[in-house]
């Protein structure tokens, strides 16, 4: 899956006149955007196949949606995780917790949180005005319940199957019914060997008879 | 016209002209726009131009370190976008035939900044002034409609390309729905010499870039041009239904 190019434009046009603005206020965001020129970090999306690579420049951030080099950085997390960072002020742990993979030079991502941190953007009022009319708490509610129905469809399907199995086990016979039926079984073979031992019997005893006659 | 003179004509938009009268005619219209040029091409394109080179970057490979040529750069909107992604050890060369959009791009990357990486060039397309086997990467955006001897312009391109170097060619080219061409004939035709005159005061110049689009090769044309200039697994991709194609091939 691949974003379309007027997204990554538009991403930028929002970007990065708050990113000059900030610049220009001389401070800790613009010791940590030094820090970051020229360096490409790459944004993996697990569930979606989805990826976008961010160039930081002089002037700001630049993204594209695939590049031969390899990234300088990258981060692999879900939809909802990275959501999560941009709107939680205990992103770090986030971001290096059991659910988000990173790799490359990681320290390039500290200082990329740095920067967010030093902007003091109101992430809340650029991802609602981003989105549109719909209110972040919306987003955040919508994967949540996506995330519900997937549990509760995965746990739906698992009671049927059990109750399924259920059901066809009991037409099958129990464990006591297997022993009655092989006590049964070896009474018949039993009688069929005595029936075979009286058939001899009386056949050698009607064999004297048929001789005479 | 005498049959020699035939022989030696070329097209300026649906004009025949001599061949050596028609790099003075490309002059005159890049003089006559050059310092409209940026304008005119998000109003003619509604900014869908910046998604066009956007694509142009995502398949040009380029990385740090590399020597890249932006060919017919012009206002260098290629040029700095190249400059962010080759770092302070590459090399981005903005060349240019004209010397007034030269200017206006020197002008305007100086202005935001760019400069450490990049080098401005006065230079004809069809005999660049480099050493063979020199770039990575080569780019013509939008420029080699313009140019009269596309075939030698293509192989001189090629010869300076190293090993592994790939050459993009973005330029207009033929729509692939019938209904797109004719809406697209209909606001070449009209509209764009009308955007010209209102805004840049010209609208021969406007009237000279739908003729040229229309007298340019297809996409396959362009692509067995590529391959008799000496490069390897040519392909194109189409932007907004055959208006703009990318040609990307790779000197092997």
């Amino acid at each position: 899956m691949q974003l379309p190019l007027s997204v990554l434009t538009a991403l930028e046009s929002l970007v990065n006149p708050l990113l000059r603005q900030a610049i220009l206020q001389e401070g800790a965001a613009t010791a940590a955007f030094k820090k970051l020129q020229g360096s490409c970090i790459e944004f993996q999306v697990s569930g979606l196949n989805l990826q976008l690579r961010m160039q930081v420049a002089e002037d700001g951030f630049y993204f594209y949606r695939q590049g031969e080099a390899p990234a300088d950085a990258w981060i692999l997390a879900s939809a909802q995780d990275y959501l999560k960072m941009a709107t939680s002020k205990n992103a770090n742990q986030i971001l290096f917790g059991p659910n988000v993979s990173v790799g490359g030079n990681t320290h390039l991502l500290e200082v990329l949180q740095e920067l967010l941190a030093g902007l003091g953007l109101d992430t809340q009022e650029l991802i609602t005005r981003a989105a549109g009319p719909l209110p972040l708490a919306s987003i955040q509610a919508g994967f949540n319940q996506l995330l519900q129905l997937g549990e509760r469809l995965t746990l739906s399907a698992s009671e049927d199957i059990k109750s399924y199995l259920d059901d066809e086990a009991g037409v099958l016979p129990g464990k006591d019914s297997w022993h009655v039926a092989e006590d049964a079984l070896h009474e018949l073979r039993l009688d069929v060997d005595r029936l075979e031992a009286r058939i001899n019997l009386l056949e050698k005893q009607l064999q004297p008879i048929a001789g005479e006659k | 016209m005498t049959q020699e003179q035939q022989d030696k004509t070329t097209h300026f938009g649906y004009q025949e002209v001599p061949v050596e009268e028609k790099v003075k005619r490309v002059a005159g219209v890049f003089d006559s726009v050059a310092t409209k040029y940026d304008l005119m091409n998000d109003m003619m394109s509604m900014g869908i131009h910046r998604l066009w080179k956007k694509f142009t970057l995502e398949l040009s490979g380029v990385r740090k370190g590399h020597k890249v040529l932006d060919i017919a750069g012009g206002t260098g909107d290629l040029t700095m976008q190249f400059s962010r992604l080759v770092g302070e050890e590459g090399e981005v060369i903005l060349a240019d035939i004209n010397a007034s959009m030269l200017k206006v791009g020197r002008d305007r990357l100086l202005d935001k900044g760019y400069g450490g990486n990049i080098r401005f060039v006065q230079a004809n397309a069809e005999a660049l002034p480099f050493p063979d086997n020199h770039f990575d990467v080569i780019t013509i955006a939008f420029g080699l409609r313009n140019v009269t001897d596309k075939d030698k312009a293509l192989k001189d391109m090629a010869r300076i390309l190293k090993p592994g170097g790939r050459l993009l060619v973005l330029e207009f080219s033929k729509p692939t729905n019938p209904l797109m061409s004719k809406a697209y004939d209909l606001y070449s035709f009209t509209a764009l010499p009308l955007m010209g005159k209102l805004l840049a005061g010209d609208s021969d110049s406007y009237r000279y870039l739908a003729e040229s689009i229309r007298m340019h090769p297809d996409q396959e044309t362009l692509k067995e041009m590529m391959i008799n200039a000496g490069l390897s697994d040519v392909e194109y991709h189409n932007m907004t239904s055959g208006v703009v194609a990318l040609h990307r091939g790779f000197k092997l």
